[in-house]
């Protein structure tokens, strides 16, 4: 079993990610829902430049750098 | 009271420390992508550029941008120079969104969104951290099978037509989903 600790970490994240999720849907008022934390984020120039950059990356990132990476 | 959620300080940690890495690995491409976001963060929290703030992009307009990016998916190959232009075009459609006038948050449960903003930081964070820690172990022992990235993992995936089709459509109805957020009233 060569499967690495951060690997490992992927499912684990995965996992934690889902169930973040869930918890602010089913209680808002414990964790605010992930729509409404970027609602906040995305109120600032700053937030708008970090967080649009990452997806335009990954897009970028996957598939529009015309060298093979 | 309002909550402090992320602020330059973090955000330039993140893109001069990304800037680094792609450097240290020998994407120059990458590296510039990551220094040029990390010189607008910087130019953003100057207050002699925070004019001039562009009125609201419309919808429509920003809504066309899955349709035309599956439409440069179908018609040229991935990695090829027309979906580079594509993307590249982009960058100033971006800017035009970014560089709207802020807006005050509304009112919320700040405690709610404190603890939000710190649990989804973590899962990010850690997130990365098992990024580095697989593209370094895969780097030292040549098996990006034992130690894959997230990359190599998508990579089967995105390799297939069907699996692109699904990605790009994902990719997109996210960015047209965040322009809907940062514009909503």
């Amino acid at each position: 079993m060569t499967t690495s600790v951060f690997t490992m970490g992927y499912v684990a994240l995965a996992i934690a990610a889902i169930a973040t999720w869930a918890i602010s849907r089913v209680r808002p008022l414990v964790i605010a829902p992930f729509g409404e934390l970027l609602r906040r984020m995305l109120n600032t120039r700053v937030n708008r430049i970090a967080i649009f950059a990452i997806w335009w990356w990954v897009g970028w990132h996957f598939f529009g750098q015309p060298f093979p990476n | 009271m309002d909550v402090k959620l992320r602020g330059p300080g973090l955000w330039l940690i993140v893109f001069i420390g990304g800037a680094a890495f792609q450097f240290w690995r020998g994407s120059p491409i990458d590296t510039l992508v990551y220094a040029s976001v990390a010189l607008l963060v910087i130019v953003a929290v100057q207050e002699r550029f925070r004019t001039p703030e562009f009125r609201a992009t419309r919808f429509t307009t920003a809504s066309s941008t899955p349709l035309v990016s599956t439409l440069v998916f179908i018609l040229f190959p991935i990695h090829s120079w027309p979906t580079a232009v594509f993307y590249l075009l982009l960058v100033p459609v971006l800017l035009r969104i970014i560089w709207q006038k802020e807006s005050k948050p509304s009112q919320g449960s700040t405690s709610a969104l404190r603890r939000s903003s710190k649990t989804w930081f973590a899962v990010g964070s850690l997130t990365c951290i098992c990024e580095l820690g697989n593209y370094f172990a895969s780097d030292i022992t040549h098996n990006d099978k034992a130690f894959p990235t997230l990359t190599v993992l998508v990579d089967p995936f995105v390799a297939d037509r069907l699996g692109k089709i699904i990605f790009v459509a994902v990719w997109a109805v996210i960015g047209v989903g965040l322009f809907r957020v940062s514009t909503a009233k």
